[in-house]
This record gives C-alpha cells, sequence and structure tokens, in this order.
C-alpha cells in the first residue's frame, strides 16, 4: 500500500511542478507580448498599423494545420487498430497489458503536457492578433454607429448621417463606436475578419483597415428578429480624393438644411 | 390494457422510468427533426421559398434548438440511459429515491407539451434556445413558453440530479468501489454534479426575463439600471456546463459500447476518470466567457477564459486517447452500436479540433455567430451525441425487449445517416468561413454558399430517411424480433447478467462482487 | 432664495444630453485651454487618470457656483479617490466674454482655490467654444429674458482615454455615484488591478439611466444566490440522503 502510494505522490509532485513551471513560462511570454504591443485600445502610439485581416488568415491557417495534424493522427491510428484487432475467432477476447504505475501515469501525464504545450502557443498567438485587434492606430477616422430593428445608422464627425451605406476613405483606419436603440446586434464585415455586439445601454468599438476601394458586406450576426437575416449594409471603401468629395458635398449639404430651419424658425 | 396503462402511469420502476423518458425525448427529437428539415427546406434555395415569413422560420429555429437539447439530448442521456443503466450498472434494485424519480418524468413530460404548444399558440416564442434579452423581452412572441419549459425541464433534472448522485453514491451493490464503476456511470455522476449546481441559475436568469417582460422589473432593461449582458453571462454559466451534461454521459456511453464490442479493458481507466471526467468537472464553470468574446467583455477577462477554454483539450485529449487506446489489443466486431460509438470518434475529432480556433478569441471575433459555430457544435455535440444516443439506443435494445434489432437495416441506417450528418455539417462550417452569419432566413447577399447550401439540403434529406429507418427498425424488432438471450454481447458489465429484460427489483439476488472484479474485466481467466 | 430658481422656470430638457449619442465619444485632445495663472495646455494633458469634466461659466451666481460647490461636497464624501492623485476635475467655461480674472473671481466665491487638482479654465480660442460642447452634446443658450445662460448641469466623466464614460446630473447624485463612475472610468485599469474591493464595487452596481444614479445590479445577486442554492442542493442530496439510506436500511434489516 505504502510503496505505490509513495511513488504515486511523488509523480504527482511532478506534475504540479511541471505544470507550474509551464504556465508560468506563458504567463511571462505573454507578459513581454503585451508590454511590446500595449493591450489597452487607445493608447496614444505611433506605430506600424497591423495588417488583421492577413494577421488573421495567417493564425487561422496555422491553427488549421495545427489541428488537422492532430486530428490525422488520431484518425490513423484508430483505423489501423480497427483494422489490426479486428476480431478473427468468435471466442477471443481483447489482451489489453496491464500498465505499470509508471506506465499510466505517464499516459496520463505526457499528453497533458503535450496538449498544453500547444495550448499555450496558441493562446500566445491568438493573445497576440489579440492585441492588434486592439490596438487603434492614432490617426483614424470615428464613425458613430447606432444599431436598430434593422438598420445600421453612421454618423460622421462632420455631423453627416448615412444609412447602412458605410463610406470610408482607403489607406485610413476606421473605427466604429458603437451601440444599439433596442436590441443586440453585432456589425460584421466579413471582409475584415471583424465583429463586435453592439447593445442598448454599452458601447463597443471595432476598427479595421480599407486598403484599395471596393464594395464589402456588413450584414448582422446577432439574432435579432424578424428581418435579422435582411439587416445588411454596404461598407463602401472610396478613393481618399473621392471620399473627401463626398464628405465635403454631404457635410455642405447638412450644413446649408440647418441654415434653412434655424432662418425659417 | 387499461391496467397496462396504470402500471406505466405509476410506475416507479427505475427502468419503465427510462424507458419513459426514452419515448418522450424521441418523440421531441421527431418534431424538432422535422423543423430542421423544415429549415433546410426553406434554406434550399436564396430568397423565400417554402415561407415568406422570416417569424415562421425562427420560430421553426427556436423549437429547433430549444427541444433538441433541453428535450432530446439532456433527457435521452441523463433520463433515459442514466435511468436504465446506472442502477444495473451499479446492481442497485432501483434508484435512490423511486417517487422522485417517477415526478421528474412526469414533469418533464409536462415540459415537452408545453413545448409542443409552440405549434398551437397565435404567438409562438422566437427567441432562440438562448432567449437574449432584450430581444426576448420586446418580441411579440410568448417568451413566457421559453421559460417555463426551461424551468420545468430543469425541475425534473435537479430531481434527476438529486436521485442519481445519492444512488451511485450509497446504493452500489456490496464490494463493489469507486474504481470498479463503469465509465458511464462515472459520467452520469459528473454530469449530474454540474446540472445540480448550474441549473439553479438559468432557472433564476429565464425567470428574470419573464418577470420583465409580463411584470414590468427591469432586471436586464439598460434604460433602467439593468445590463443586457448580465443575462448572457448566467445563461452562458448554466448553458456551458450544460454541453458537458450531455458530452459527459455521450462520452461514458460510447466508452461502455466500444469496450462491450471490442472485449477490452479500459486503456488507463484512471486517466480517463480522474483526468478526463475530473478535469472537465473542475473546468466546466470557467470557460462560459467564450460564448461573449464579442460582446465587449473586458480584455483580461477575454484573454484569460482563451487559456481555460483552451485547456479544456486537456481533459478531453486524455478521453481521446482512452478511448482509442481501448481498441488496441482488442478484439473488435462491427456491429450497429459499435459503428454509432465509433462514429463519435470521427464526430468529435473533426467537432473538438474545430472548437480550437473558436477558443482562440481573436479567430473568434470573425468566426463568432457565424455559420461555423452551428457547424462546429452540430459536430461535437449534437450528431456526436445523437449517435451516442442512437448507438445506446441499439446497445440496450436487447437487454430493453429482450429481443434483437436487425442488423442489416441497423448498419444500412447508420451509414445513411453517418454520409447525411457529414454533409449537412461539414459545408456548413465552410458557409461560415466565407461570411454568412447564423440564423439566417435568407442568404440572397451570399451568392457564393449558395451550392453550400444545396449540399446541407440533400445531406438534411439523407439524415432523415437514416433516422427513419432506425426507427422503423426498432418497432419491427419490437414485435418481430429474434429472442436475444440475456447477454447477447458477451459484455462483463453487470446489467448484462441479469434477464432481458430484467424483472422489477433487477437482480434475482444482489450481486456480491470481489475486490478485483471489473465491468471490464476481459482477457482475464473469468 | 437661490438664484438658481430663476434658472429653473426654463424646462432643463431643452438642453437635456443625448447620452445615447454621445457616450464613448472620445474628446479631442487638440483643444487649448488657459488657466486662472494664465497659462496654456491642452486637453491631451488630462489623458492618464480619470477626469471629471464640467460646463461653468464664471459670472454665473447661480446653478453654476452651485453645482461647483456640490462637486466638492462630493468629492469629500469620496473615500476610495483622491483628487489630483487619482483624478482630476475640470472647469470649463463656454461663455467666449470670460476672462481669467473673472475665473479669479468665480474661483474665490465658491473656494475652489486650494483644491488638488482642480483647474478652472478658459478656452484660449473662444472659437473652440461650440465644436468642443457640442461634440459632448452639451448645448446652451443665453435667455435674455432671465439674463442668464441655460445649460446642462452635467459632470461628464472621462476615461484616461479621452472617452466620454458618463454624464451624471448635477444636484441629484451623491458620492457614492461619483465614486463608481470614476470607477466606470478607469474600469480597464481597476478590473485588473486586484484592487477587489473597487472591483466588486464595479460589478454590484449598474449605471440607471432613467434614475441618474448607480442601482444595484440585481441578476448578480439573483444568480450568485442561485450558484450557492446549487452548491446547497449538491451538498445536501449527499447529507440527506446518507441519513435516509441509512434509516431505511436499519429497518429492513
Amino acid at each position: 500500500m505504502a510503496e505505490p502510494m509513495k511513488r504515486w505522490l511523488r509523480w504527482a509532485g511532478m506534475v504540479l511542478m511541471l505544470t507550474a513551471l509551464s504556465g508560468g513560462m506563458a504567463l511571462a511570454q505573454s507578459r513581454v507580448e503585451t508590454q511590446r504591443v500595449l493591450p489597452g485600445e487607445w493608447q496614444v502610439e505611433e506605430r506600424v498599423i497591423p495588417d488583421n485581416v492577413s494577421g488573421w488568415d495567417h493564425l487561422w491557417e496555422e491553427i488549421l494545420i495545427d489541428i488537422t495534424v492532430i486530428g490525422v493522427i488520431f484518425a490513423l491510428v484508430t483505423f489501423w487498430f480497427l483494422f489490426r484487432y479486428r476480431r478473427r475467432d468468435p471466442d477471443q477476447e481483447g489482451a489489453m497489458p496491464k500498465l505499470s504505475v509508471g506506465q499510466a501515469v505517464g499516459w496520463a501525464v505526457i499528453p497533458v503536457f503535450v496538449f498544453m504545450a500547444d495550448d499555450f502557443y496558441l493562446a500566445a498567438q491568438g493573445w497576440q492578433l489579440w492585441n492588434d485587434y486592439r490596438s487603434v492606430p492614432e490617426d483614424r477616422l470615428e464613425i458613430r454607429l447606432e444599431s436598430a430593428m434593422w438598420t445600421w445608422d453612421y454618423t460622421y464627425p462632420n455631423g453627416v448621417k448615412t444609412f447602412n451605406e458605410l463610406r470610408v476613405p482607403a489607406g485610413k483606419p476606421v473605427l466604429l463606436r458603437m451601440t444599439s436603440r433596442d436590441t443586440i446586434h453585432s456589425h460584421w464585415i466579413p471582409d475584415y475578419r471583424v465583429k463586435e455586439d453592439s447593445m442598448p445601454g454599452r458601447i463597443t468599438y471595432i476598427w479595421f483597415m480599407p486598403k484599395v476601394p471596393g464594395e464589402h458586406v456588413v450584414t448582422c450576426a446577432e439574432y435579432c428578429g424578424h428581418l435579422h437575416s435582411r439587416m445588411k449594409g454596404k461598407l463602401i471603401v472610396m478613393a481618399p480624393e473621392a471620399f473627401e468629395a463626398w464628405y465635403e458635398a454631404e457635410g455642405a449639404k447638412l450644413q446649408q438644411a440647418k441654415l434653412e430651419t434655424t432662418g425659417g424658425a | 390494457m387499461a391496467g397496462v396503462l396504470r402500471e406505466w402511469l405509476f410506475t416507479t420502476d427505475h427502468k419503465k422510468v427510462g424507458i419513459l423518458y426514452l419515448i418522450g425525448s424521441v418523440a421531441a427529437f421527431a418534431v424538432a427533426g422535422i423543423m430542421a428539415l423544415l429549415m433546410r427546406a426553406e434554406l434550399s434555395a436564396p430568397g423565400p421559398t417554402i415561407t415568406a415569413n422570416p417569424s415562421q422560420y425562427n420560430v421553426w429555429l427556436y423549437f429547433h434548438g430549444a427541444a433538441m437539447i433541453l428535450g432530446f439530448q439532456i433527457p435521452a442521456l441523463t433520463g433515459f440511459l442514466a435511468n436504465y443503466l446506472v442502477p444495473l450498472q451499479i446492481g442497485a434494485k432501483d434508484v435512490a429515491f423511486p417517487r422522485l424519480n417517477a415526478l421528474s418524468v412526469w414533469l418533464f413530460f409536462a415540459g415537452i407539451i408545453l413545448a409542443l404548444l409552440t405549434f398551437v399558440l397565435p404567438d409562438p416564442p422566437d427567441v432562440m434556445w438562448t432567449g437574449y434579452p432584450p430581444y426576448s423581452e420586446i418580441t411579440q412572441g410568448n417568451t413566457a413558453f421559453y421559460s417555463f419549459t426551461v424551468l420545468l425541464l430543469g425541475f425534473a433534472s435537479i430531481l434527476g440530479g438529486v436521485n442519481f448522485l445519492t444512488t451511485i453514491a450509497f446504493m452500489r451493490a456490496p464490494g463493489m468501489g469507486w474504481n470498479q464503476l463503469n465509465i458511464f456511470t462515472w459520467s452520469v455522476f459528473a454530469a449530474f454534479i454540474l446540472q445540480l449546481i448550474f441549473v439553479p441559475v438559468l432557472g433564476t436568469a429565464v425567470t428574470m426575463i419573464m418577470f420583465d417582460k409580463y411584470l414590468g422589473t427591469n432586471f436586464f432593461d439598460p434604460t433602467q439600471g439593468g445590463d443586457v449582458l448580465i443575462y448572457q453571462n448566467l445563461f452562458w454559466f448554466y448553458s456551458h456546463p450544460a454541453v458537458y451534461v450531455i458530452f459527459l454521459p455521450f462520452i461514458g456511453i460510447v466508452f461502455d459500447i466500444v469496450a462491450t464490442f471490442a472485449r477490452n479493458r479500459i486503456f488507463n481507466y484512471k486517466m480517463v476518470v480522474y483526468g478526463g471526467i475530473g478535469g472537465i468537472l473542475l473546468l466546466a464553470g470557467e470557460v462560459w466567457i467564450h460564448h461573449l468574446y464579442v460582446t465587449g467583455m473586458p480584455d483580461w477577462l477575454r484573454v484569460g477564459q482563451m487559456v481555460t477554454t483552451l485547456m479544456i483539450s486537456v481533459p478531453v485529449g486524455l478521453m481521446f486517447i482512452g478511448l482509442v487506446g481501448t481498441l488496441y489489443k482488442g478484439s473488435i466486431t462491427f456491429n450497429t452500436p459499435m459503428l454509432y460509438a465509433l462514429s463519435v470518434i470521427f464526430l468529435m475529432l473533426i467537432g473538438g479540433l474545430t472548437g480550437i480556433p473558436l477558443a482562440v478569441a481573436s479567430i473568434d471575433i470573425n468566426l463568432s455567430d457565424s455559420y461555423f459555430i452551428p457547424g462546429h457544435f452540430h459536430y461535437v455535440m449534437a450528431v456526436a451525441g445523437t449517435f451516442a444516443i442512437f448507438g445506446g439506443i441499439y446497445y440496450l435494445f436487447p437487454k430493453m425487449t429482450g429481443r434483437m434489432y436487425n442488423e442489416k437495416l441497423g448498419k444500412t441506417s447508420f451509414w445513411i445517416t453517418f454520409v447525411g450528418v457529414n454533409l449537412v455539417f461539414f459545408p456548413m462550417m465552410m458557409a461560415g468561413l466565407e461570411g454568412m452569419p447564423r440564423r439566417y432566413w435568407d442568404y440572397s447577399q451570399f451568392p457564393q454558399v449558395e451550392g453550400l447550401h444545396h449540399l446541407m439540403t440533400a445531406g438534411a434529406v439523407l439524415v432523415a430517411i437514416g433516422f427513419f429507418l432506425a426507427l422503423v427498425n426498432w418497432i419491427q424488432a419490437l414485435f418481430k424480433g429474434q429472442p436475444a438471450g440475456n447477454n447477447p454481447w458477451g459484455s462483463r458489465s453487470l446489467e448484462w447478467t441479469t434477464a432481458s429484460p430484467p424483472q422489477h427489483g433487477n437482480f434475482p439476488e444482489i450481486p456480491m462482487l470481489s475486490k478485483d472484479w471489473s465491468p471490464y474485466a476481459y482477457g482475464s481467466s473469468q | 432664495m437661490s438664484d438658481g430658481n430663476t434658472e429653473s422656470t426654463i424646462d432643463p430638457q431643452v438642453v437635456a444630453i443625448d447620452e445615447r449619442a454621445y457616450l464613448g465619444v472620445r474628446l479631442d485632445g487638440h483643444y487649448r485651454l488657459r488657466d486662472a495663472k494664465g497659462q496654456t495646455f491642452t486637453l491631451d494633458r488630462y489623458r492618464g487618470k480619470p477626469l471629471i469634466l464640467l460646463f461653468s461659466y464664471y459670472t454665473c451666481d447661480g446653478l453654476c457656483g452651485t453645482i461647483n460647490r456640490h462637486l466638492q461636497t462630493l468629492i469629500d464624501g469620496v473615500q476610495r479617490f483622491r483628487p489630483g492623485r487619482d483624478f482630476r476635475v475640470l472647469t470649463i467655461s463656454f461663455d467666449k466674454h470670460d476672462t481669467l480674472e473673472r475665473i479669479a473671481g468665480f474661483r474665490q466665491r465658491n473656494h475652489l482655490a486650494k483644491r488638488p487638482g482642480w483647474t478652472l479654465a478658459i478656452l484660449d480660442n473662444p472659437a473652440d467654444i461650440v465644436p468642443l460642447t457640442s461634440s459632448l452634446g452639451v448645448r446652451f443658450f443665453w435667455s435674455y429674458r432671465d439674463r442668464v445662460f441655460v445649460h446642462p448641469n452635467a459632470f461628464i466623466f472621462i476615461s484616461p482615454q479621452g472617452r466620454v464614460v458618463r454624464y451624471l446630473y448635477g444636484t441629484l447624485v451623491s458620492p457614492r455615484d461619483v465614486e463608481l463612475a470614476l470607477i466606470d472610468a478607469n474600469w480597464e485599469k481597476i478590473s485588473t488591478s486586484g484592487k477587489l474591493l473597487n472591483i466588486l464595487a464595479g460589478v454590484c452596481f449598474s449605471y440607471n439611466f432613467k434614475e441618474g444614479r448607480y442601482t444595484v445590479n440585481i441578476p448578480l445577486f439573483a444568480g450568485l444566490g442561485a450558484l450557492l442554492l446549487g452548491l446547497v442542493l449538491v451538498t445536501a442530496s449527499f447529507v440527506v440522503a446518507k441519513k435516509n439510506l441509512h434509516r431505511r436500511e436499519a429497518t429492513n434489516g
């Protein structure tokens, strides 16, 4: 009784130590990461604008390879066993060898470390990308978004409003400050790999970096009732000059309208 | 006839209660499955097809989700399988509190009936099985039916929990130690611990929804001090552990089936129980934030729970090793239950591994609430769970009825279903990567996914045919099946040592077990 | 009778702030201000710590004085945070005729001279007044009848990153509300600070837009209670069952 017990305890102690060690290392690693890129979303810091689209695609590919390898290994072993150990004689019984304590513990501990190493590796990668998603370039266009059933209402800094049509200049980061009038919606721009819920009573933010002029789909990802699936919008990335012209013209129109109403009153 | 009816209505026998659970949950499965077919028909082409009313679609979707999870999977696993198997596996005459057990099954039926009222009410609930406010509070639909269904089924589950924890803890046959339990019994034990701890939280959350909607309180009204996110936190605080309430018993029954048909010991039993089941028990309550990655939770919370969520892969991985390891040097046959159990390994591999990118917050920021999500969780929980349940039904069929199902038909139906589910759910994940959000009645703005949707609809038809054949098989075998004998599979587990079907009280005499008895004692000189 | 009453004859709703549209908006840091000593600085200087911002005009003897004085008593009642060390206060004038002398007078009248971390300022360029106030949703106008400015009596809580976090309205608030709004404003830091009491305070209360103050976050406590119930259920089922089953065995055997 006493001897295997002691051995177990020794093993358990080692497991705990190794866990603490690997956990600590992962934590230290991520600390370094955070200090480098600063987690706070609104830090004023000049740095290269992260490209989240290719960052996302890159991490996705990496994880896809990772999980495919794991999956294929498991599947191959399973198929091999199924083929190799199929029943050949109706009275045949399995012959699982009895594991020694060392083997049993080893079969638990080694996989735990393999899995954890993979987990921590992916977590660190994910964390880094997350920080990119969170560090907004200082020079940006801030647009207010109020969602409602079933529309996206955008307000530009100069007061211009658009509905279901987000026009932005190419080459300048765009930040949406979002809230909602009624229920929860989620502003998703699949082409820019970014979404976040907009909620009544709460404020959320997303940002993205439009690079080349073009049109992209904006769609609602949080169930919001009857016309959830028709809550779509358009993101129109314009050439900077074209955007400027549109922006000024709309701004002027707005001023004109304001003057007319106050003048008439 | 009346006598038989009375016997079933007032039964306190755990086996009859279990079969009642089976009937109720398979009925829920059938109706919810028809909803799935209707949805697939609607999505067979972009734009309105079989209904021009999106709310109609939303109601189908609501019912499909709520009924599959609350009315089929949880009751089939923790109601039917647990009730039927656990007392037999531990060598007990019945559960600890037979009358509570009977009450729980009738509460379950009340819940199912309440859920079915969806189809006769003028304003059926359309809040999805998640019931997020503010939508659930401002909708025209009668959210109350959702709340009451959850409360009734939750209460039934609590009664079950009290029953099974005590049964497993105190009513094991003389001589049966904790390390001699079937993996399935262990998994039921763990699942009910989770269920008991977390169900009250869900009950509270849906009750507050109801108060808000009908009694004018403002628990979740953001304009009056409420917070829309606190509900999501409470909901997932229960509902993520609920995934393990489903996962644990289904992987448990798969272990038992695999051990039986490989006639082999469980590979590294203690690793599976303490590392696998125990690990999940420990981590289950610390990962719910991954459902809220895109709701503006504080960064430290998202990153912290990204790590805990990824850590779930450790206990699950251990269970996988145990499961695949059990095949090692086995003597494997491929009967229908074994096919279902083995397919669970395959489905869990796809479903579990696709969960890894979703655990990474920065990947989820794009994939969250896309079609990738239903693809993933159908693989890992819905289909894997359903296949495990079907495997369990086939496995226990000779025990429950004393008759054998038709093996050929069983295998045919299995392969049709298996091809079908992969046709449905693999393209579903791909549609998510293409940018299609979930819960869409119309996908005309995503022309690139139309082909995928055709595949999905075709797959759904196959799935329906496959499941229908299984039903036909059971009903036919119930009346015309060959006598199966007490132990057709040659299992060493206690439930197969008694008659098929077992008499009231289960065993002619309570089994006395020696110290080195094991339910998986294959290959030894028995 | 306070002069403030003369202002109350005008419906304050006309200058009410549409919070939904302005919460979370970022304060533009480039505005140049001038304090009582004549030194100039930009709003950027206020990044890094939470800021309580209020708009007044310095010839005002009524409401402005009242709310500036009220904020003093509120701050005195705040236990967790010290002005200057943990947060700062900035009063900005929206009257383009205000001068440094007027600041001095206002400071004198309202005993603001010795307040740590409290600055009274005017905008260096009067043309900046309307862009700044309107960027925060603050509107004001001169009432010829009453010869006063009509303006909202709001304390605006700004996060260390310069974002509008909360509007609290003049006389309704208590020191606790100010404390909670400061926690809100600095939540990113506080939530990771490990200062449990501050974190708890931030989590246990939520802002009630209708009542204009913080109220207890009931669902959180209901949820915690339910969790507790669950844990009790698990323990109780073991304890009670053990007793019952033993008794049953005893009677059977």
